[in-house]
């Protein structure tokens, strides 16, 4: 019997470096009796963004097909996209329809973190992608989509019904690098087996304070000047990469991105923990526990900080706006000139 | 001359108003006896004028100034000293002046504005920051500020009134900017003036608001980089300050907005202050110290990265235009 098991993230919780990991070790895998889809990783959120949409791919038909008749244990797909996934009905629908469709068994395979490593990585992750400019305590306030996060509600529908297994790794009990292999045990895969995977992809280092206020600043500034509209993401994303470069070249930071300052650690933990103990308890028969991620704060205060670096900051960030700013003109006049032809 | 008030200090807007409101007077006051002396007159920058050079000590303008008073009319002399607020805790110089002061008359008269520390307190932070001498929140900056001694009614004015050389009287700040500024600082010396003077009218001094203090704080830290040997004393330096206090006004960034208290905070500064508060109020006035201390009102400084777009776009390019002009201001300069 094969069994279909999906890897649905959570997000931040290392799904680059497990998929990196899991397609270094295709050939290994397979000998274990566990498929992966026949792409590289890039390829995989699409196709199984579409299973939840009820629309299998041809692919991923053979695939499956494939796997049943190579006698495989295990067809494994992943993609932390499917996270949401698990709170829609239809989605959840579509996914077990494809398993029936295809003789197997679903389980849908999630890691969970702690809501404070957890946000705190999204909220790096949204800054240094420009999607948002506040400040950690404001999108701490009001994470969106909101319902993520609140781990005694998020996975109800998944919990609830009968057409998916769910099984649930702790984010804790993952080390990097391995990863993948904590996830194939938690599949199911003996831990013997397991144990010849090689280390693979690591995950990648978070951005530091002064990076994440750098990144900040550029939105605001482009924002300010309507290059969101006129200039395409990509480029903008460009600009992050240089400030990026720019933060490593001047040793910016000498540690990640931590937002939690204890009194908003407080008030989260006070939030999140109910919530989190109905999940642990229905998941592993016990309750969240008191282990929290934790870091370095850093209350960074740009304005005191050392002055070499207040001007490398500001001035980088105007160098940066003004190669934007002469793109956008220059695309504005072609654009013109176009529209005269 | 047989009475000489002065008006030793205060608060920056009562100085200020003091200051700003004598010229105005000086022929209505010298009418009902009152005379405001020629001599050791110096123009206050904010406008107006102070006795300022007094203050310096025994040497400089006593001798015209006794020469002065001798020939006067009237029955009473006004003189603003507002530094000597500042040298209760030295001994020497203290005496120094009060045997000056006794020198021009029978009767001495003392007095000074006090207000609660908090206010105090902030606008001090507000006048680091706008001269480039502070870089830090406030939070951060209290506990340098706090040993400012002047902070204390208690330490810095005991020596005064507990001189019984010269009468002391304090003018609550609550309330003193209702009235003629003048006109209370000789009220409380027990001076009869006219009344229906106006209440002072003159500008209050400029205060940074909440994202001058961003723009300042972010322009200072820039400026310890980009110019050499960058001290806020240095002349050029300062006025380059007023320039970007005038500036921050221009984009209307200043305005008596700022408060950079938490609630907690000033709990915990007024913690320190309460006791002596009391002590220096019964030894004044006779009472506990009932002057009310700005606990609700609510903290407004911000962080520069939480700025309105508009606004954060501004500040950047305010430092960046800022510490050009300073730059080249001063190489060009001698």
């Amino acid at each position: 019997m094969t069994r279909l098991v999906i890897h649905a993230g959570t997000h931040a919780t290392d799904a680059r470096a497990i998929c990196g990991q899991l397609a270094s070790w295709r050939g290994r895998l397979d000998t274990l009796g566990v498929r992966l889809h026949p792409d590289d990783p890039e390829a995989w959120a699409d196709d199984i963004r579409a299973l939840a949409d009820d629309e299998a791919p041809p692919a991923l038909v053979e695939t499956a097909h494939r796997a049943l008749r190579d006698g495989k244990t295990m067809l494994l797909l992943s993609s932390e996209g499917l996270e949401d996934s698990l709170r829609e009905p239809a989605d959840i629908a579509s996914l077990g329809a494809f398993g029936r469709a295809v003789g197997m068994g679903v389980t849908v395979l999630c890691v969970l973190r702690d809501q404070l490593g957890y946000l705190n990585e999204l909220y790096c992750d949204r800054v240094i992608r420009l999607q948002t400019a506040k400040s950690f305590a404001s999108f701490a306030a009001a994470p969106d989509p909101a319902r993520r996060f609140d781990y005694g509600k998020a996975f109800d529908v998944v919990l609830g019904g009968d057409e998916l297994g769910f099984v649930a790794v702790p984010y804790d009990q993952m080390q990097d690098g391995t990863q993948g292999r904590t996830l194939l045990e938690a599949a199911g895969v003996p831990s013997t087996a397991t144990a010849s995977l090689p280390a693979g992809s690591t995950r990648e280092p978070l951005p530091g304070p002064v990076l994440v206020a750098a990144c900040r600043l550029l939105f605001k500034r482009a924002w300010r000047l309507g290059m969101f509209n006129r200039l395409p993401r990509g480029r903008l994303l460009d600009a992050v990469a240089t400030l990026r470069r720019r933060s490593d070249e001047q040793a910016w930071d000498d540690a990640p991105f931590w937002g939690w300052s204890e009194p908003l650690r407080q008030v989260a933990i006070a939030r999140y923990q109910p919530g989190n103990d109905v999940l642990a308890s229905a998941l592993w028969g016990r309750s969240w526990g008191e282990s929290w991620e934790s870091g370095r704060y850093v209350d960074l205060d740009l304005a005191a900080s050392s002055s070499a670096l207040v001007v490398d900051v500001l001035l980088t960030i105007d160098g940066l706006i003004k190669d934007l700013k002469a793109e956008k003109t220059e695309k504005a006049a072609l654009t013109a000139e176009n529209a005269g032809a | 001359m047989r009475r000489v008030v002065v008006f030793m200090g205060g608060p920056r807007d009562a100085t200020a108003a003091v200051q700003r409101t004598l010229p105005g007077l000086v022929e209505t006051l010298a009418e009902v006896g009152v005379v405001v002396p020629e001599s050791g007159r110096v123009d206050s920058p904010g406008g107006g004028f102070s006795h300022q050079p007094l203050e310096a000590g025994p040497i400089v303008g006593w001798a015209a100034l006794r020469s002065e008073l001798d020939s006067a009319p009237g029955d009473s002399a006004l003189l603003v000293i507002p530094g000597l607020v500042r040298i209760g805790s030295a001994a020497t110089h203290r005496l120094a002046m009060l045997a000056e002061l006794s020198a021009l008359a029978d009767d001495v008269s003392l007095v000074s504005v006090v207000g609660d520390q908090l206010t105090l307190l902030n606008d001090l932070y507000l006048q680091q920051v706008a001269s480039w001498r502070m870089s830090k929140r406030l939070a951060g900056a209290v506990s340098r500020l706090l040993t400012n001694v002047l902070l204390d009614h208690e330490t810095s004015l005991r020596p005064w009134y507990a001189d019984n050389r010269a009468r002391y009287a304090a003018v609550p700040m609550s309330g003193f900017m209702a009235e003629n500024p003048v006109a209370a600082v000789l009220h409380a010396a027990g001076v009869d003036v006219p009344a229906g003077l106006p209440p002072a009218t003159a500008a209050a001094p400029l205060r940074l608001g909440p994202i001058g203090v961003e723009a300042n704080r972010l322009l200072s830290t820039y400026l310890r980089a980009e110019v050499a040997d960058f001290r806020p004393d240095d002349p050029g330096i300062a006025a380059a300050s007023r320039v970007a206090l005038t500036r921050a006004d221009r984009l209307d960034w200043c305005g008596n907005t700022f408060w950079g208290f938490t609630r907690r905070a000033a709990e915990k500064v007024l913690a320190r202050y309460e006791v002596s508060n009391h002590r220096f109020a019964r030894a004044v006035w006779g009472t506990d110290w009932t002057l009310p201390y700005p606990l609700e009102r609510a903290c407004t400084q911000v962080d520069f990265l939480d700025l309105d777009v508009k606004v954060i776009d501004q500040v950047h390019r305010f430092v960046l235009a800022m510490a050009e002009k300073v730059s080249h201001d001063l190489q060009v300069t001698p």
